[in-house]
């Protein structure tokens, strides 16, 4: 655990926590959908499974392969919202390929993460109005798709 | 009945097509929804926007279609 580092994600700095949190979830689906393995831990130094840190709960956990002390594999990269309600980023990247997959990974993400936002504030906004919605899974062209009826 | 569909691309891209709206309704819809999601946030620019009046004067519903590629 002591390993296991934060780092605070600037450039969604507007959205509401709440919503952060959910476009965490779109966005892993999403990333998923690419081939990154999704959980909902990340591993530590030793290969204990993490699920929280410093009092913040992993949403998801991106790519977690194994403990941290084996170099070569990746331990995950754990998503959270911190108590700022800032994206912040946990894990144990130690090596420089893990650094390396670490930086891989935040790329993708950041490049989803704003979409996934929109996604997911939509769809808060027709359940709070009471609207019906469907969430359709496009595998082939690995897209999220939202129908609301409005 | 109307309805919003939101695309979300694996590139992060965002496309909603709103169809089934009477006239120009579908641009109040639009407006309102954008004024939603600021409220939480979600600040988006829009990149592309088309709309297809496809209002037809018969018994047949009216319809109106508006869509929205956000970059």
């Amino acid at each position: 655990m002591s390993h296991i580092k934060k780092e605070t994600v600037r450039g969604f700095d507007t959205v509401h926590p709440v919503v952060l949190a959910e476009g965490i979830k779109v966005a892993a689906q999403l990333l998923s959908l690419q081939g990154v393995p999704v959980t909902n831990f990340i591993y530590d130094w030793n290969g204990n499974k993490v699920t929280e840190f410093s009092g913040m709960k992993i949403i998801c956990g991106l790519d977690a392969q194994a403990k941290a002390s084996t170099s070569s594999k990746f331990a995950g990269m754990g998503l959270a919202v911190d108590k700022n309600g800032k994206l912040a980023i946990v894990g144990d990247f130690y090596s420089s390929q893990q650094k390396q997959r670490a930086k891989e990974l935040q790329k993708q993400l950041k490049a989803v993460l704003g979409g996934a936002c929109y996604f997911a504030a939509r769809a808060m906004i027709a359940h709070a109005k009471g609207q019906k919605t469907e969430v359709k899974i496009n595998n082939e062209t690995r897209q999220l798709q939202l129908v609301v009826q409005m | 009945m109307a309805k919003e569909i939101v695309t979300l691309t694996g590139d992060g891209k965002v496309g909603t097509e709103m169809i089934g709206f009477k006239g120009k309704s579908c641009l109040k819809a639009a407006a309102d929804i954008a004024a939603e999601l600021e409220r939480l946030g979600v600040i988006t620019e829009v990149a592309d926007l088309r709309m297809k009046d496809t209002t037809e004067v018969t018994e047949q519903a009216q319809q109106t279609a508006l869509k929205v590629e956000r970059g």
